[in-house]
């Protein structure tokens, strides 16, 4: 076997170079393309701006021809018309100082893949966060007062029907019902034996009819409406108006059931009635019944463009990643063809209605690793790093990053709380010890809560006494926190019939039982673990008041399917909390039922009757006395133990200004700016 | 050979069958439910959004419906002969099909279709082994062949116990350590710390390029920066066994009788290492790959979750958190059909490296 060169390979190689040549000569040729496609796009770019700016100043003009119309023509209408605020007074405050330019990008990460993108549709916090930048809302709450102030809409006027609204209810609550009425009933349908279909219309019978059916019938007066003018000259980042028409169509969007937005559809359920647009520039909204968020739940509906979104069946919409189209300062580069996995960047709104956004871009980065994410922020390859307590107080210590960082550490109006919840009745049926005020109490009163604010928050974390955050009208801050107090609670155990009977520290009760119980936790909760540490302190405590506890560590599926069948006797979790939080959810025994959120079986009738009269007020002074209460009678029943809450912790890259802790938590980075010397991108 | 392929295609159906049905079943029956979590980013609940979520899965996804119909369900949408799917996957047996598409339903922690999911995250995989395979193939065959041929000497020593030393070195350590020390900004940053492009890449032109005097690295090489670290952490543990499996398999050929005769008909020792014991020694490697490329679609969980990297092993690890039916079953069809179809191809490969194999 000899191999020489011959002809044939000579021809091979020749072909095989030619080859590569031609892919060569298509990849440079491709590249010129994208040069001048670059340069193309930054042309447009200029132009479209330029576009902007004249139809902002013409809508301005528009705007004040017609307002110079209405003081000649109409009166003024006297009855809450909220002080139009700007919205944008802090940016252009920012706008003014020498040193701001516009440019430059701000990056942030994510600890998790974004699947979808689609208003409404996506589910995951990630997603949302990107959804806000892009889309806009009627009114926002103003981050120094915590009040809704203006943002599409320009002013609103809120007219109460409670009188009417009250004497139907009052007058179809009188009324009977009748079985005919009863066998209609979906759930009496879905009935399959007779007797059970016997016992449903007996306990039917005894119920009466109910407040969501009655505001459900033709003749239910209106309870609210409320009217929002819109701002004029809106558009949305492809240029077409923003109008009253698209508010509406946004409802119609959630209350489509084929579109898979359960949750925004049922925030909406039973409280709002319809929202229309009478012309352009007017939206009228009715509600159903007097419900204290009516206002909030309108306010803060995403605008989506009718133009955009009626073009897709609803399969469409519910099956692509990313439809992001809106009025927002920033936009997706396309609204339809972004995939999970490429990068999340959005893009300066030329067209943008308001002051012109300062970042070229606003970049969202995928980081699943946590020391990946550290050692980004490091190099500089993102701008923002939240951290947990204990990494913050190592980071505190590392000259070189506090030197190219600033830090915050802030409370936040929405941070939520932990808490350990104390099941009064074991698998929905057999009722345990903590059925006791006075055991709950106790239990309260042995938890080392302190230690746990200093040492495994290392001080960031703080005590709340009952579920509403501590910077909300709605806490009462008369509340007397419980003490750590073993000897109190040693006394009120003993009170409530539970002392060491045998000698062996271990305490029992009246029949010699043992008090004994599982604490059932998340085990890999985020944040490093911090339900692991946090139990073994409170075991070593209990343990030295006579009670053992035995740790039940669980991965989160298996958890949220025992906290479904209400088997477990203690749990530690932790909520969301908000500027004003309804707390209907967790609190109230109507949520007793398998599958809802009171799965402690907690039950008071009195603050059952507060939360019901409170959701229902619309005064807000009026209601923040109510919740007061309803605060007051949840610390001394003490459902949950209120564990704790804690503080942001962020680290921030230096080369950004105006970055400002302000009431609301940080200032929104729609209003930070980077000096044109030491922009970056 | 024909009919053999043909007994050996449908010996896979009822494969299959069993494998999907023992994950459907260990699913099914294990605790914890359907799903995604519903928690912020600060790892709270929200309560009001999970009222919403929880009967819409049960409606959605047929799941109050006994575990044997939900299987049959699936069986029946994924089956290439079967009956159209109505509401929540029900079977229409009005409506006979003999052949449609295999649909492998949708995920329901990402709500979209498995399908979509996948042709995101294949890609990403394959890029990876196309570039880790050929790497630790043609290195452990080198080195294998060598180590034989020097058995016993340093150099065979020396790769020996580099290669078993790499190979005890658990890869989420070497992960962290390389970006701890090559990416990082306090030693030396000389690669990026994750993700497959830089975040301007998508503007940048394909290929590298000076202009005034600056130099653009282009799309193309970014990628290949990028790729550096995950395509070391994957491959350094893998030359330990290739190695050693080609190593002892040369060592067998090459006291065997053909050797022998060769050497004494006078072929040249190269003629007769790289002719005739090379092509022999193949073999047991072609067994192991039969195992080793089904396994590197799989994903590569740990090194995916240290880089960012979004593909089938990060797919696959995310759906066994949320519980996502869908997604797992989808991923144990695909692994299924893909490990029975290289073991098939194991089998046909013998018989191309080796005459004397046949199936007829």
């Amino acid at each position: 076997m000899e191999n020489r060169f011959g002809f044939k390979d000579f021809v091979l190689i020749v072909l095989l170079v030619a080859i590569l040549a031609s892919i060569w000569i298509a990849m440079k040729q491709f590249d010129r393309q994208h040069s001048q496609m670059a340069e193309l796009v930054e042309q447009v770019k200029q132009i479209t701006s330029a576009q902007a700016r004249t139809e902002r100043s013409v809508g301005q003009l528009q705007g004040l021809i017609e307002q110079g119309v209405k003081v000649s023509g109409t009166a003024a209408t006297g009855s809450e018309t909220p002080e139009t605020s700007d919205p944008f007074a802090r940016l252009k405050d920012a706008q003014v100082q020498p040193d701001y330019a516009e440019g430059d990008w701000v990056v942030d990460a994510f600890a998790a893949q974004v699947a979808k993108i689609t208003p409404y549709i996506s589910g995951d916090a990630y997603g949302n966060a990107i959804i806000d930048r892009v889309v806009e809302t009627l009114a926002n709450r103003d981050p120094d007062t915590l009040e809704w102030s203006p943002l599409l809409a320009e002013s609103w006027q809120t007219d109460a029907n409670l009188e009417a609204w009250q004497a139907y209810v009052d007058e179809r609550r009188a009324m009977p019902l009748t079985r005919e009425e009863i066998q209609q009933e979906i759930l009496y349908e879905a009935l399959e034996t007779e007797t059970e279909r016997e016992d449903y219309i007996a306990k039917r019978l005894q119920e009466g009819r109910l407040l969501e059916s009655i505001i459900r019938e033709d003749d239910c007066p209106i309870a609210l409406t409320i009217t929002f003018k819109m701002r004029r000259g809106l558009t949305f980042s492809d240029g077409e108006p923003l109008t009253a028409h698209d508010v509406e169509f946004t409802f119609d969007f959630i209350n489509n059931p084929k579109i898979e937005a359960p949750r925004a559809r049922n925030g909406m359920a039973g409280i709002v009635k319809d929202i229309v647009a009478t012309d352009d520039h007017t939206v009228v909204v009715t509600f159903a019944q007097p419900y204290f968020e009516a206002f909030g739940r309108v306010a803060s509906l995403a605008i989506l463009p009718k133009h955009f979104y009626s073009q897709f069946p609803p399969e469409e919409i519910n099956k692509q990643p990313g439809l992001l189209l809106g009025s927002g300062p920033y936009r997706m580069n396309s609204p339809t063809q972004w995939v999970p996995g490429q990068p999340l960047s959005l893009v300066r709104n030329e067209r943008y209605w308001g002051p012109t956004p300062t970042f070229d871009r606003v970049v969202y980065r995928e980081i699943t690793d946590d020391v990946a994410r550290l050692t980004a922020f490091r190099n500089g390859e993102i701008d923002m790093f939240p951290s947990q307590p204990e990494q913050y107080v190592k980071l505190l210590e590392d000259e070189d990053l506090l030197k190219e960082t600033q830090r915050f550490e802030y409370e936040r109006p929405v941070g939520g709380y932990g808490f350990m919840a104390w099941n009064q009745l074991k698998g929905g049926t057999t009722p345990t010890r903590f059925a006791d005020r006075r055991v709950r109490q106790a239990m309260t009163m042995l938890v080392p809560r302190q230690e746990i604010w200093d040492n495994e928050l290392r001080g960031y974390g703080f005590g709340v006494t009952g579920p509403f955050n501590r910077l909300s009208p709605q806490y009462n801050q008369d509340l007397e926190p419980w003490p750590y107090d073993p000897e109190r609670a040693k006394a009120l155990l003993k009170e409530a019939g539970y002392e060491d009977r045998d000698g062996d520290g271990v305490i029992e009760d009246a029949n010699g039982q043992p008090f004994t119980f599982k604490y059932t936790f998340p085990s890999s909760q985020g944040s490093n673990g911090f339900w692991n540490r946090v139990v073994l302190l409170i075991r070593d405590s209990f343990a030295q008041a006579g009670i053992v506890v035995e740790l039940d560590p669980l991965e989160w599926s298996v958890f949220s399917e025992k906290l479904k069948g209400r088997d477990f006797d203690l749990i530690s979790l932790a909520w969301s909390a908000g500027i004003e939080s309804d707390i209907h959810q967790m609190f109230h025994s109507d949520n007793i039922g398998e599958g809802a959120d009171n799965f402690m079986s907690y039950s008071n009738p009195e603050l059952d009757a507060l939360i019901e009269e409170a959701r229902m007020t619309i005064d807000e002074t009026e209601r923040m006395r109510l919740w007061n209460r309803v605060h007051a009678i949840l610390h001394e029943d003490q459902p949950y133990t209120f564990l704790y809450s804690r503080m942001s912790l962020i680290f921030v890259d230096d080369r950004f200004e105006n970055v400002e802790r302000v009431k609301i938590g940080l200032n929104d980075r729609t209003e930070w700016y980077v000096p044109g010397a030491i922009q970056k991108y | 050979m024909l009919s053999y392929i043909v007994r050996r295609l449908l010996l896979m159906i009822p494969t299959l069958i069993g494998v999907t049905a023992v994950v459907f079943f260990v699913m099914a029956l294990s605790p914890g439910g359907v799903g995604g979590t519903d928690l912020n980013t600060e790892g709270e609940l929200d309560a009001q959004s999970r009222a919403a979520l929880r009967d819409y899965y049960n409606e959605r996804y047929g799941l109050d419906k006994p575990l044997v119909v939900q299987y049959g369900r699936w069986l029946n949408r994924v089956s290439p002969i079967g009956f159209e799917s109505g509401q929540a996957g029900a079977v229409e047996w009005s409506k006979p099909r003999l052949l449609k598409w295999p649909d492998l339903g949708e995920s329901t922690s990402k709500r979209r279709p498995v399908i979509d999911l996948y042709k995101e995250a294949l890609p990403v995989t394959l890029l990876l082994n196309v570039l880790v395979s050929p790497i630790t193939f043609l290195l452990s065959i080198w080195a294998g062949i060598h180590m034989a041929k020097r058995k016993g000497r340093a150099f065979d020593l020396a790769a020996g116990s580099t290669f078993l030393g790499l190979w005890s070195l658990p890869q989420i350590w070497v992960g962290v350590l390389l970006l701890g020390y090559l990416a990082s900004n306090q030693y030396l940053q000389w690669f990026p710390t994750g993700g497959l492009s830089s975040t301007r890449a998508d503007e940048w032109a394909f290929l590298p390029s000076w202009s005034s005097g600056e130099f653009n690295r282009g799309w193309l090489l970014d990628r290949a920066w990028h790729l550096v670290l995950p395509v070391i952490c994957l491959a350094y543990a893998d030359f330990a066994f290739l190695s050693k499996l080609m190593r002892s398999s040369v060592l067998e050929n090459i006291s065997a009788d053909f050797v022998r005769t060769a050497k004494a008909k006078g072929l040249k020792a190269k003629v007769v290492l790289y002719q005739h014991v090379f092509r022999n020694s193949l073999l047991p490697l072609i067994t192991v790959s039969a195992g080793v490329i089904p396994g590197l679609i799989g994903g590569a969980i740990v090194v995916e979750s240290i880089f960012s990297i979004p593909g089938m092993g990060k797919l696959s690890v995310d759906a066994v958190f949320a519980r996502d039916r869908e997604l797992i079953l989808a991923g144990a069809l695909v692994s299924g059909v893909l490990g029975l179809i290289f073991i098939l191809l194991a089998d046909l490969a013998y018989a191309i490296a080796d005459p004397r194999v046949s199936y007829d």
